[in-house]
């Protein structure tokens, strides 16, 4: 305990005006966001804007340093993950798989439903979990139309499955993809620590599946002969670009994969790839490709970044990251377990982008009280600190499946279901997603502890 | 000619409570002065006040799924078509009637309401009085008929007919 002591006359917090300023900001802003009475990118841009002006942070802070500003990792990350996106949609691709699959199904609803649980989760993984169901969720409806069963469960558990899939790499789920770049953590660490558990997840759930809907689901022959008879291959639109995206996304993974080897970010990987892409489109009019961009999300992180990075300067995360420690009595196990399970609750509550943007500092913080003597990368990579990486990554990722708002792909999926007449409400959407969460959230305890804890 | 010169009166209206079945029946039973069903009609509530119009097109575009892009259409199975039909007879009238009617004063030169309907791809216009009570409706096809007089005509006279 004696190094929590030392860190607290160490980094002894001033509570001033600015201080005051923003934690007001900070909370103001997210009950604002919570409500949603104000678009939740206007509400981060225009908090943001009042740190800078009331110069709780300088302007140079906010846009050039790491601890207080903008991680531009995330936002080119982000952004050159999306326009590659961008391009290969109209390919036809995701129609393709998704066709190919409800016939490799032979049109049974269950074994439908295991196999799209399962691309849903590797696409989320390789892809963002919202344009893998944006994708997806069309064609689920078509084939639930075809075989006249209901598609209210197939749409939720592609939800869920993207979440799950989602966790397993550093670009399938925003979470990760914050937490690689504050840890400087790399695209195998996620492979080598999360995809496991993310594997027994997907293996638990389909049981799950085949417990609940194996015996509701039931159609007749001649309707699964309606999916026999579609020709997967009409859906590829454009085979030149089709070719052309799938040997640069190849490149953009091979990319991730070796990106610690070579130190690039996985910034520079997206950012090549999207760059690539553009110029082997040959297309003259990129600004349809750009405006294709999710800017509103885009800006909410950048708007969130300045925000946290203004907490972050006057100490309110310390001070929170004290208050975790003093609670824990610098346990890290009991640490680690008390973040997943409340970045878990959060999550399904909140969305987990401002929450994991607020976590990432503290959870630094923590490892500069516990830790004084260290810095750079044996600092965040604290042998003693990695489990709790993974514990803030699988319960904030995880967390979203909790209720209808606790991530991007559950909102859209409820809402492409209501346009198309079937109403998910909130409580059918938790039947489903909150056991999910807690059999996924205690299989990821289990799974931390045993493997960074009791077998360590 | 004004809109009013040319505007045929409106006796029969749905209401936005109507089943899709019942409406369809009733629009296949009017017939205009050219001796087709109806293929568009005002929608009146309980108050008495006009709140949307139902056109076959708007019919048609309920019996196609949100989801359907042209991408997915070419999946579509040989009686896909009857089957959302089948289905979109449960639908009312409110839930696919257009609520923003364009409407036109009834002294509004036919010119006018000519260019309205052709930029704003309109079949029919209802026409209002000094109230913005709607009084009648100019039908496209009913302009054609005046316009096409006049082309012939001016054939005629030019030789070029």
């Amino acid at each position: 305990m004696e190094p929590v002591e030392t860190a607290k006359v160490a980094h002894a917090v001033v509570m001033d005006t600015s201080f005051y300023l923003a934690c007001g900001i900070f909370f103001v802003a997210l009950a604002l966001i919570i409500s949603e009475k104000i678009h939740k990118t206007i509400v981060a841009l225009f908090g943001a804007s009042l740190v800078l002006v009331l110069k709780i942070l300088e302007q140079h802070e906010a846009f050039h340093l790491e601890e207080f500003g903008v991680d531009w990792n995330v936002i080119f990350l982000l952004i050159g993950m999306m326009t590659i996106i961008n391009l290969m949609r109209p390919t036809g691709l995701f129609e393709y798989i998704a066709i190919r699959s409800a016939k490799a199904g032979r049109g049974e609803p269950l074994r439908i439903m295991v196999i799209f649980a399962i691309i849903t989760a590797v696409l989320s993984a390789l892809l963002d979990n919202v344009t893998t169901v944006l994708l997806l969720a069309p064609v689920t409806l078509l084939i639930a139309d075809a075989l006249e069963v209901d598609p209210i469960p197939y749409l939720i558990v592609e939800a869920l499955a993207s979440n799950i899939g989602g966790t397993a790499t550093l670009i399938g789920d925003p979470p990760n993809i914050m937490i690689a770049s504050k840890a400087k953590l790399d695209f195998m660490d996620f492979i080598i620590h999360l995809t496991p558990v993310v594997i027994i997840m997907m293996f638990v759930m389909i049981v799950i599946l085949k417990l609940v809907f194996g015996k509701r689901l039931k159609t007749r022959d001649e309707l699964k002969e309606r999916i026999m008879q579609m020709d997967e291959r009409e859906a590829i639109k454009d085979p030149v670009m089709l070719t052309k995206s799938l040997v640069v996304l190849g490149i953009v993974l091979v990319g991730f994969i070796l990106h610690g080897v070579f130190h690039y970010e996985p910034a520079t990987v997206a950012l090549f790839g999207a760059g690539l892409l553009l110029l082997l489109s040959g297309t003259h009019e990129p600004h349809h490709i750009l405006a294709e961009i999710e800017w509103p999300v885009i800006f909410f992180f950048i708007g969130l970044f300045i925000m946290v990075g203004g907490l972050v300067k006057v100490g309110a995360i310390s001070l929170m990251s004290q208050k975790m420690l003093a609670l824990t009595k610098g346990n890290l196990f009991a640490t680690s377990m008390v973040i997943m399970w409340f970045s878990a609750i959060a999550s399904a509550v909140v969305d987990n982008i401002p929450y994991v943007a607020t976590m990432n500092p503290l959870v630094i913080d923590m490892a500069k009280e516990l830790w004084p003597g260290h810095a750079g990368m044996e600092l965040l990579q604290h042998p003693e600190l990695m489990p709790i990486w993974w514990s803030l990554a699988l319960g904030a990722c995880l967390g979203g499946n909790g209720s209808a708002i606790g991530a991007s792909a559950n909102v859209i999926v409820v809402g492409m279901a209501e346009k198309a007449g079937h109403k998910i409400s909130f409580v059918k959407f938790m039947a489903y997603g909150l056991p999910i969460m807690f059999v996924t959230v205690f299989i990821s305890m289990i799974y931390v502890w045993l493997r960074y804890y009791a077998l360590a | 000619m004004k809109a009013k010169d040319l505007m045929s009166p409106i006796e029969e209206y749905l209401t936005p409570d109507m089943s899709l079945c019942t409406a369809v029946t009733r629009m296949r039973g009017i017939k205009r002065v050219h001796g087709l069903p109806i293929k568009g009609m005002l929608v009146k509530n309980e108050q008495g006040t006009v709140v949307g119009m139902v056109s076959i097109k708007d019919i048609l575009r309920a019996v196609i799924p949100t989801y359907l892009s042209p991408d997915l259409s070419i999946f579509s199975w040989d009686n896909m078509l009857e089957q959302m039909s089948n289905r979109a007879s449960d639908k009312v009238v409110g839930d696919i009637m257009v609520k923003d009617l364009v409407t036109i004063d009834s002294e509004v030169p036919l010119m006018l309401c000519t260019d309205l309907m052709i930029k704003k791809g309109l079949q029919r216009l209802p026409v209002t009085d000094e109230n913005d009570e709607i009084i009648g409706m100019v039908y496209i096809r009913d302009i054609f008929d005046i316009v096409s007089e006049y082309i012939v005509k001016g054939g005629q006279e030019h030789g070029t007919c």
